[in-house]
């Protein structure tokens, strides 16, 4: 299990520094002056000088790569080029925001996803499993940024029951955070909430068709004893790597609900360093967020291999 | 029929259902020129706009949530630029701040007087910064220097250039020499805002100064939160306690959290959004002439636009009428000359419709210039302004119905700037103010009219001439038959091609009172009161 976990780790490492290369050729090969975006019309020619000599333009594009690979390398993300801000400052600024987001979009994903998934595959080609199926094709083709704007509009503007934006930690408000939290994780979840419950219907329909299923009812088990002990626990090995992949959803999801729910995570300030321009601070933030999600699928590889040991041993 | 029994008959037909609300919005703006009067009209009318609170005792306290349209680049308030203006009217104060009525008004200075080429600012004793330290003569001329220095960055570098020398011959008194009228020394202390000379290096993300609120915290792509300055000169103000602005990308965001109460005001208003404002009881509408519209430049080297007919012809294509009524629902007036605004010198009734929408003529010019099946050139313009995407669109679909096959670049400004400032474009849209302040200002720094590096490439020795004797008579009757020569010769020549006036629209909530702006159209925080 150890060494498994350990290979699994260093196969990682060519994933980032792939990663990294990607990341900083797709802002430095976009056609223009970043400068110019940055300051505006109001700089001085001087000024534009300035910049891009600070932001290193004027160097070969691998001196360039090199530079900031050396400082990634001793933990520094540089700074942001529009507020002067540490980029590791801004990055744990906002972070708590966005890991409060997906943590509750994921809690009502499942929350949805597990009885509907459960129910759409017990009650298989009834009416039940055709509701399910049809919500589940529904809320995957909607796009969020639209139904993001359609509950502002109905539950906040129109019932005036929800605040349509901004966050408001926990500890200093805590119904006040819900209150705020809900609109944006509910648009981000369901989505997610969809995509989940068809694995666990195609899981569970595949697993009460098999033999140890079988031998279960044949010994005259109860219903629920062989759901929740042989088929659930076996259909949620596929899940819970699904869930893993579904991270990565939630994390890019989140940069259009925050930036319609005005929510202060690292989507929003992607976005907005993205339309400044910022540099390093875009590099910084989708480099942070990769490496989360690559931590996440290595914890979910990882659990996969707990929950089924053929994982660790085919893999030798 | 008089304008009070149109309106009357406009409003009956809005009740009978036989025109749109829209149409009855555009109409009575018509009529009346005023927001405030339609939205009074309305039904379910109530009182508009800032008046409305005038006598009223305001009421101290609470916090004040300001949208804005995207964040904060830099709060240094020597380094201007529309999303950073409203930063500079927090922390900072000017010395002298042009009114409405373009005549200057004390900020921090107690009075002023122009002397031949002198001009002579006395400051108020006793004003801090908000590290305590008095303001003295002194950080004026390092303001003066600073300013002036191209390596800061701040294009407010040329406003420094007609002034000649900067002397400080008391503590309280600071003294310029200028060359040419003495609205230039004005229009650098109007957009000169004084920084602290021992924290200026930090100003970029610190700033501090001597205006109404203390810099509390800026979260970068969130929000600036700014404290109530208990020692502000103007005493009992600013009057609310806390304010906040927060940075929004997206305009809808920004309009539904006003709607929904989540913010109080909102700076920046699309046209298109203003008919949905005036429709919700709970909000209020401000309209600010801010001296500012939108135009294509020509650059007159490129062909086939080096010949003047083409220009012309160019011209004759604009239909300008409907772009008013589809583009900016008929929020913005169409435009002929730069010079629209009474006021200015420059301006003169007979130029209004030099130009109106002709394609007949522009054919017939084009044949005279040899080119009379058309050309093909192409608009470049900034991707950010969806309304200069929409009006170029207008004028592509009419240019080619006389053969002349226009092309649009939509680029991103990172691409925009560097071919907008070398002059290298065919045909570029965009907006161009200043023609509310002093003609010198709108000939020294819009980069379509000024003498040097002017990214349209136009010169000629007559246009120069007349734009330094503009800049060095200060005879008034002298001056003005100098800008409307200025004006006609811009509306031959065509390398600058106004379309329509480029107002800004406010909104706040009904509880807002006392709202006033800055010349260019930003709110001044420090008179605003919450009434709730």
């Amino acid at each position: 299990m150890g060494r498994y976990v350990l290979r699994r780790v260093l196969q990682v490492v060519p994933a980032l520094f792939v990663t990294s290369i990607i990341v900083f050729l797709m802002l430095h090969l976009t056609p223009g002056d970043p400068a110019y975006a940055i300051l505006g019309l109001d700089a001085t020619p001087q000024a534009i000088a300035a910049l891009r000599t600070r932001m290193g333009f004027d160097q070969p594009l691998a001196v360039q790569y090199a530079l900031w690979l050396k400082q990634l390398l001793h933990g520094d993300l540089g700074e942001s080029f529009v507020s002067g801000s540490p980029v590791w400052t801004l990055i744990w600024m906002k972070f708590p925001a966005t890991v409060e987001l997906s943590t509750s979009a994921l809690l009502i994903a499942i929350l949805i996803a597990l009885p509907g998934g459960l129910l759409s595959a017990l009650r298989h080609k009834s009416g039940v499993d055709y509701t399910v199926t049809g919500f589940n094709a529904v809320a995957l083709s909607v796009p969020t940024f639209w139904l993001g704007i359609l509950l502002v509009m109905g539950v906040s503007l129109r019932l005036g029951w929800l605040p349509p934006s901004d966050r408001v930690p926990f500890l200093e408000n805590p119904l006040g955070s819900l209150r705020h939290l809900l609109l944006p994780a509910v648009t981000l979840g369901i989505p997610i909430s969809a995509a989940l419950s068809r694995f666990l219907r195609t899981a569970v329909l595949e697993v009460i068709n098999r033999e140890y299923v079988r031998t279960a009812r044949a010994k005259g088990l109860h219903e629920s004893a062989i759901l929740y002990r042989h088929a659930l626990r076996n259909a949620l090995i596929p899940v819970v790597t699904a869930l893993g992949i579904l991270m990565g959803q939630l994390l890019g999801g989140s940069v259009v609900v925050e930036t319609v729910f005005d929510w202060p995570g690292l989507g929003r300030l992607m976005l907005i360093s993205v339309l400044n321009k910022d540099f390093t601070v875009v590099q910084g933030t989708i480099l942070f967020v990769v490496v989360i999600f690559v931590t996440i699928n290595l914890l979910t590889d990882t659990l996969y291999a707990f929950l089924d040991p053929r994982v660790r041993y085919t893999n030798h | 029929m008089d304008r009070n029994q149109e309106l009357r008959i406009l409003r009956e037909q809005l009740g009978d259902g036989v025109i749109t609300r829209r149409e009855f919005i555009n109409r009575a703006l018509i009529l009346t020129g005023s927001l405030a009067a339609v939205s009074a009209l309305l039904p379910g009318a109530r009182p508009c706009l800032a008046a409305a609170a005038a006598g009223r005792q305001p009421k101290p306290g609470g916090t004040l949530t300001v949208g804005k349209a995207g964040d904060f680049t830099t709060m240094d308030p020597h380094f201007r630029g529309a999303n950073n203006q409203s930063a500079h009217l927090t922390s900072f104060d000017p010395v002298l701040r042009y009114g409405k009525d373009m005549k200057p008004v004390a900020e921090l200075a107690a009075s002023w007087e122009v002397k031949e080429d002198k001009f002579l600012v006395k400051l108020q004793q006793g004003i801090k910064f908000h590290n305590g330290r008095e303001l003295v003569a002194d950080d004026v001329l390092f303001n003066f220097e600073r300013a002036g220095d191209a390596n800061v960055g701040g294009r407010l570098v040329d406003f420094t250039k007609p002034i000649t020398a900067v002397k400080v011959p008391d503590k309280y008194t600071v003294e310029f020499t200028f060359q040419g009228v003495p609205e230039v020394v004005v229009e650098l202390l109007d957009s000169m805002f004084i920084v602290n000379k021992e924290t200026a290096g930090q100003v970029k993300n610190r700033p501090v100064g001597t205006g109404p609120f203390k810099f509390a915290e800026w979260a970068p792509g969130d929000r600036a939160r700014w404290t109530r300055y208990t020692d502000y000169y103007k005493k009992g103000q600013p009057y609310v306690e806390t304010l906040v602005q927060k940075a929004y990308t997206d305009s809808e965001t920004q309009l539904v959290n006003l709607q929904a109460a989540q913010v109080d005001l909102i700076e920046f208003v699309l046209a298109k959004d203003v008919e949905r404002i005036l429709g919700d009881k709970n909000l209020k509408l401000v309209k600010a002439n801010v001296g500012a519209f939108w135009m294509f430049m020509v650059n007159v080297t490129h062909k086939p636009f080096d010949n003047k007919k083409v220009r012309q012809a160019l011209n004759y294509m604009i239909d300008r009428k409907t772009i008013s009524e589809k583009v900016f629902f008929g929020q913005s007036k169409p435009l002929v000359t730069p010079f629209y605004l009474q006021t200015h010198p420059g301006y003169d009734a007979k130029f209004e419709n030099y130009y109106t929408f002709n394609l007949e003529k522009a054919k017939q010019l084009l044949a005279e210039a040899g080119f009379p099946n058309g050309f093909e050139a192409t608009i470049t313009g900034f991707a950010a302004f969806q309304e200069c995407k929409n009006f170029s669109q207008v004028l592509m679909a009419d240019a080619a119905k006389i053969g002349v096959r226009l092309k649009l670049d939509d680029l991103p400004s990172s691409q925009a700037y560097p071919k907008y400032l070398a002059g290298d474009f065919d045909i570029l849209n965009g907006s161009q103010g200043m023609v509310h302040r002093d003609p010198v200002a709108f000939f020294a720094m819009n980069p379509s009219t000024r003498l040097n590096n002017n990214i349209t490439k136009y010169s000629s020795p007559e246009y120069t001439r007349l734009v330094t004797d503009g800049a060095a008579t200060r005879d008034l009757a002298k001056r003005k038959e100098i800008y409307k020569k200025l004006n006609e010769m811009i509306l031959d020549e065509c390398f600058l091609l106004p379309i329509a006036e480029y107002p800004k629209f406010s909104a706040m909530r009904s509880h807002v009172q006392d709202y006033s702006d800055h010349l260019d159209g930003f709110p001044i925080y420090y008179g605003m009161w919450l009434d709730k």
